[in-house]
């Protein structure tokens, strides 16, 4: 065991340098956690990139049932991550592959979440399903039948190194 | 008391810092989600009796969605033996049932069934065959 000695000022001094760089650590982690586009963290850290999750979608939505969403997520960040929380965009709408008609009634509206676990390693690729987070109305148009829904969403990560 | 002054600053910084550099950051995203409907299929054809006066019963089997589940109804539909159409049948509203009958006047007619949820529907059944009220 080495000991250290250091004069008592350079000992507090050091004590107060560690608390203030913590604190705009934890200040700079929370303070960045609202809506919006993707962004890169101190330049370090790349947003979470939502690819197309069409091709893993089940037919489980017709008026009056509530239905799953897929979500593909790409993390290109060297750390993995942890995904707690996804929102529909405020100012976007629910779009189908139907055309106009559905569009304009697709019936289908999506119920935010949050407290999610689920993880994308560093530099890897995962795809989510988010049970029971849409549902369809009546108000769902026939020419709807079969269609593919995008809904617009703000996905929210947290770096998950272990 | 220096002793102490750096355990704890040690400290701080391992709790800070339990996972490299990377630990505590937020990260967000943007895109699309992807839900799918589903698809409703054609309905069955109806069978038909003979009921008081000129009253029709008609009854068919349940139809499906392509991959599972029922309709939350069926509108039935008149037509001459001809297969001209003639009426909504059976009141004219979604019949939550799998029959229901259809106050004809005399005559000879033919049925069909139409799958229907909210404003969805599927195909329209085949004619039945004739039947004379």
């Amino acid at each position: 065991m080495v000991t250290i000695k250091l004069p008592r000022k350079l000992v507090f001094v050091l004590a107060a340098i560690v608390v203030l760089v913590l604190s705009s650590i934890v200040f700079a982690a929370w303070s960045t956690s609202g809506s919006g586009n993707g962004y890169a963290k101190a330049g370090t850290a790349s947003a979470l990139v939502i690819g197309d999750a069409s091709a893993s979608t089940t037919a489980d939505l017709y008026p009056g049932a509530t239905g799953a969403v897929k979500l593909a997520v790409t993390n290109n960040n060297s750390f993995p991550v942890r995904i707690t929380a996804v929102s529909k965009q405020a100012a976007g709408s629910i779009t189908s592959d139907k055309g106009a008609a559905c569009n304009a009634a697709t019936g289908v509206t999506f119920t935010n979440q949050t407290g999610l676990t689920l993880d994308v390693g560093a530099n890897a690729s995962a795809t989510f399903t988010l049970p029971g987070s849409v549902s369809m109305t009546n108000a769902s148009d026939n020419t709807c039948q079969g269609a593919v829904f995008t809904i617009p969403v703000d996905v929210t990560g947290i770096s998950n190194a272990s | 008391m220096q002793r102490l002054a750096l355990t704890l600053v040690v400290a701080a910084v391992a709790v800070g810092f339990p996972g490299g550099a990377a630990a505590g950051w937020s990260l967000l995203g943007s895109g699309g989600g992807k839900a799918k409907a589903k698809t409703l299929n054609a309905g069955n054809v109806p069978t038909l009796t003979n009921g008081t006066g000129h009253n029709v019963s008609v009854s068919w089997a349940a139809s499906t969605y392509a991959n599972g589940g029922s309709p939350q109804g069926y509108l039935i539909k008149r037509y001459t033996s001809a297969g001209v159409f003639a009426a909504n049948a059976c009141g004219g509203t979604v019949i939550t049932t799998l029959s229901c009958t259809d106050s004809a006047s005399k005559g000879t007619w033919k049925y069909t069934v139409t799958p229907a949820t909210g404003n969805w529907r599927g195909a329209e059944s085949a004619l039945s065959a004739a039947i004379s009220a």
